[in-house]
This record gives structure tokens, sequence and C-alpha cells, in this order.
């Protein structure tokens, strides 16, 4: 510890302020990990299948053969409106 | 959903998804049956699953915003100090500090004692901020 606090880290030499702003802070949000680098992430990126309708409607496309069997009870308790089964 | 405490961890306001290196294909479907009860959820009422980081959430509607465009990374998260604030106060105190730095300024800025936040932080960030160099320089625009 506390070698930070003795090496210079020059911000200039980085690409850009943002990035570092974003990228601590994406860090401590989500308890120091590369979440958009993680398997998990591209899993939840995958299910969270959002579609855009013309009309402005938005729905969820499942598929619902692919799920675990807990999760079909929770699924029929929700209105078809913003469900799309497959 | 959160109560599987093999797969995420709880901070002190919102629960955050356990990023291990290796996962086995039923977890990865149940990441992926996570992701769309967070959908769901989003659509049919109109919130995020409490308490569910809604950075996470942030960061899943960036994804299908950019579906097919590329994969969401750092930059993404490059929001306002406000928001951070009104969405996770604690997060907000330890940013404010690193926020302030004028782009010349150095971490070594950060070595004041009594400790702040942010120095607190970035003394147990030590091994990435290394990493993040090594990744970060050859990018370096003069």
């Amino acid at each position: 510890m506390g070698n930070i606090q003795r090496t210079t880290i020059d911000i200039r030499t980085v690409q850009s302020h943002a990035d570092w702003t974003a990228h601590f802070l994406s860090r401590e949000l989500f308890q120091y990990a590369e979440i958009w680098n993680s398997r998990q992430f591209q899993a939840l990126v995958e299910g969270f299948n959002i579609e855009f309708e013309s009309s402005g409607l938005c729905l969820a496309k499942v598929n619902v053969s692919n799920y675990p069997p807990f999760v079909n009870g929770v699924l029929d308790s929700y209105p078809n409106e913003v469900i799309r089964r497959s | 959903m959160v109560d599987d405490f093999s797969l995420w961890k709880h901070g002190e306001t919102w629960s955050y998804p356990i990023c291990a290196p290796v996962i086995n294909p039923e977890t990865e479907l149940r990441w992926t049956t996570y992701g769309s009860l967070c959908l769901i959820h989003l659509l049919t009422l109109g919130a995020g699953p409490d308490p569910v980081s809604p950075f996470l959430i942030y960061l899943l509607l960036v994804s299908a915003t950019k579906r097919g465009v590329g994969l969401v990374d750092a930059r993404d998260m490059n929001i306002s100090l406000q928001s951070i604030k009104d969405l996770d106060q604690a997060s907000a105190d330890i940013l404010k500090d690193w926020m302030r730095l004028k782009h010349t300024d150095n971490l070594h800025s950060m070595e004041y004692t009594p400790p702040s936040p942010l120095s607190t932080f970035l003394a147990r960030f030590e091994y990435q901020v290394v990493i993040s160099l090594v990744l970060f320089v050859p990018d370096v625009k003069h």
C-alpha cells in the first residue's frame, strides 16, 4: 500500500480525463470488476433482449424454452403486453 | 434473484454481479435469465429491479441500444456526478474529489494527510492503476 501515493501519474499522459473518470467510477460501482468484459455481463445482455417497436412500444423478447424451470411461473405472472415469447 | 449469494454481492446500497473468471453453462444461462427478468421488471413497472444496481441496468440499456454496434466499455459509464449522487451517495462522496482534479493535476496530489476518501480509494486501487496505464498508454494522443 502507498506506492500509488509515491508514484506520480500525470493525467496528461492518458487518453482523456473522462476515460479515467469512467474507469475509476465503473470499478468503484462494480466492486472493481471490469464487468463489461465478463461473461456474466454478456449473458445478462443476451437476456436483456429489448425490442423497440416502431410504435414506440418496448418489448422483452424471451426464449422461454431456454430458461431454467424456476423462472417459468415468474414469466407467466407478467402481462403479454411487455413480453414477446418465442 | 439477488438472494443467490454465489452470484450476487451486496454493497451498502445496491447489489452487483460477482464476476468470476470462469462460469459454467448453467450459470451463464442463469445470468441470461436474470437479464430477462430485469428487463421485464423494468418494462412492467417502469422502475429498476431494486436492489439490483441501477448502474448495471444503465449499462444493460446502453448495451441494448448499441446492440450490433459494439460492446459497452468504460466510456459508457461516464455519467455526471450529480446522477451518481442521486443514485449512490457513498460512491459520489468518494468520486467527487477525483472529478475535481484538473486535467493537468497528478495523483501525487492525493498524498495529503489525513487521507481523503479518494486517496484511500486510489491506494486500494494500486494494482489496477498500473494495469490501466499499460492499457491506456499506447492510445495516448499527443
